[in-house]
């Protein structure tokens, strides 16, 4: 990456970054459904706790890690939206290189889904009282777990190189992963196989190592997420930087 | 209605990339659905902590034989976060009178419940009224991916709208609601019979799927309609694909957790209980509940017609509204 690169990067991360705030419907999933999501679920299941625990504990982590793995939908979405193709257009035949335009994406959305996400987050966990430890631990993980699904949303993309195919993939897979992993109710509980089938799920990882991390001050469970996530993040940019192809994200 | 039907066909066959991975995530869905509900036991976890060299109570003895719970008898207390990921409901520990000690995060309902099957063992019966049976939750599971499929399928609803296709189709000969049906009934096969196919593969390899096959084939189908009209319904407001899209799966995602697909979670009959009742998905799954208990009423059978109902009034929204965009009059 050359200066003229990164200067290209900047300027078109800073568009595409105000580009979504112009969108309603990213603000609204992105802050507006995850805070009905806790609400709602941490009040119906409010009578089900005692006084220690409350259910807001539970669902304030396992639904942020749940919004968190779904940015990959805001990030597929913003690659491949119509009124985006003209600009495209024009940073191909710019000088400078052409991956701007797939990197670009990842940033703005990456920045926008963590402000989104970070507020959410401090404005549930306050009202709430939601009891959290471990806070620059749980922020690596955030910022580390965004990063990815944001990568894999526009990965998909790269891959199958239309919008319709990522929603439909992420939307089954990020779903069928939040459910095994007991994101969306806890799964612990109904027997050994089930219990089994949930560590399937990478979002039940996140979840384990958030909690013993909280509740029991264990970070055994952190490094090997923090390596795992940084891992699968590599292969992404690599597979996205293999697949990119600027034909398809013209008009 | 039927040339919408086969062009949108041709449009699927002409991506065939599409057709395969879409099927094959639909299946992975359904079979995934009931892969977990088949193995859901529903007792509750009990951690009995036993340090070397103790003995074990009576009670507690009686309590490991009691068949209403899965008892795992620990040397050390399990940690605070496997209590609230809910792999044990409640930790019994015995303290230095010998007396049994419950530690639990659960509210009080399930302290006294434990604290009877304790001291009176012989004599205790939970209370298994809220238990589902297999047929109920493999449905429950199914009903939030069959939902969300409904939104991604219209996509060639929205791309004709997206493209401004819509406009020369409205000045076309073909009457409007027959457009639109054409389209329904495209959404509504491609969801119904895939779905139908897996339950039928599971049923004919002799896993309990709780109902027969052609209740199956009736309750998937008012699924599978409620998805099509929803999301024709939902896109007949939007005119960007993404936004109904995005729009739809969060809706579709939280309506179905507080309708309580997976596992109820409203027990008292609150205001907000009630209100829970207009969601289609809550009067589906007590339908489909009492079905399987055998204790269909009246009223149960009211909340099937008003899921039928509800489906049919968001598909005549859908016509009206898209006709009223597009037709000059």
């Amino acid at each position: 990456m050359t200066t003229i690169n990164l200067r290209n990067l900047y300027l078109i991360s800073k568009e595409d970054f105000r580009n979504l705030f112009k969108n309603p419907m990213w603000l609204f999933y992105n802050a507006a459904f995850p805070f009905l999501l806790i609400v709602i679920l941490g009040f119906l299941s409010k009578d089900s706790y005692g006084g220690e625990v409350s259910s807001f504990d539970y669902y304030g982590i396992t639904l942020m890690i749940y919004t968190v793995i779904s940015s990959g939908m805001t990030s597929a979405n913003a690659f491949m939206e119509v009124t985006i193709r003209k600009p495209n257009m024009r940073i191909i035949y710019a000088p400078g290189n052409e991956r701007v335009i797939y990197l670009s994406k990842i940033l703005s959305t990456f920045l926008f889904c963590l402000l989104c996400h970070l507020g959410v987050a401090a404005l549930v966990f306050t009202m709430f009282h939601i009891h959290v430890d471990a806070i620059p631990q749980l922020l690596i993980l955030l910022v580390l777990t965004e990063l990815f699904s944001v990568g894999l949303g526009v990965m998909f993309c790269c891959v199958f190189k239309t919008e319709a195919m990522a929603n439909q993939i992420l939307s089954i897979v990020i779903n069928i992963f939040a459910i095994l992993g007991g994101l969306l109710f806890p799964m612990d509980g109904y027997g050994p196989v089930v219990r089994g089938l949930s560590y399937l799920s990478p979002a039940k990882w996140l979840a384990n190592t958030s909690f013993s991390m909280i509740y029991d001050h264990n970070f055994s469970w952190f490094y090997p997420t923090v390596l795992g996530l940084i891992l699968a993040t590599l292969v992404v940019f690599i597979i996205c930087a293999k697949t990119f192809r600027k034909e398809d994200c013209i008009c | 209605m039927l040339v919408v039907f086969k062009n949108n066909c041709k449009r699927l066959w002409g991506e065939k990339m599409y057709l395969v991975i879409s099927l094959i995530l639909m299946i992975a869905a359904v079979s995934a659905a009931i892969l977990l509900t088949t193995r859901i036991e529903t007792k509750g976890n009990i951690a009995l902590v036993v340090p070397d060299q103790q003995v074990l109570s009576e009670s507690d003895s009686a309590l490991l034989a009691n068949p209403y719970f899965n008892v795992t008898v620990l040397e050390k207390t399990p940690e605070t976060s496997t209590l609230v990921q809910s792999r044990y409901d409640a930790v019994i520990t015995t303290n230095s009178d010998g007396n049994d000690e419950i530690t639990t995060i659960k509210n009080m309902a399930f302290k006294t419940m434990l604290e009877s099957a304790l001291t009176n063992p012989a004599g205790f019966v939970p209370d298994n009224s809220q238990v589902r049976q297999t047929g109920t939750n493999i449905l429950g599971f199914m009903m939030m991916f069959l939902l969300m499929q409904g939104v991604l399928y219209a996509r060639f609803f929205a791309e004709d709208k997206e493209k401004h296709l819509i406009k020369r189709i409205a000045v076309s000969p073909i009457p409007f609601i027959q457009y639109i049906l054409g389209h329904g009934a495209f959404i509504f096969i491609i969801i119904a019979v895939p779905s139908f196919l897996v339950v039928g593969a599971a049923a004919l390899m002799g896993i309990d799927i709780g109902f027969s096959l052609p209740v199956y084939a009736g309750l998937i189908g008012v699924l599978a309609l409620l998805a099509t009209a929803f999301a024709l319904f939902l896109n007949s407001f939007f005119d960007v694909a993404d936004t109904a899209n995005m729009l739809g799966s969060s809706i579709i995602v939280l309506t179905s957790i507080l309708a309580g697909s997976f596992c109820s979670l409203s027990k008292e009959a609150t205001l907000f209980d009630k209100l829970i009742h207009l969601l289609p998905q809550k009067d589906f799954i007590n339908f489909i509940d009492a079905l399987e208990k055998g204790s269909l009423s009246q009223s149960t059978r009211y909340q099937l017609v008003y899921v039928v109902a509800l489906a049919v009034l968001f598909l005549a929204i859908a016509v009206v509204n898209t006709r009223k965009d597009y037709v000059y009059h």
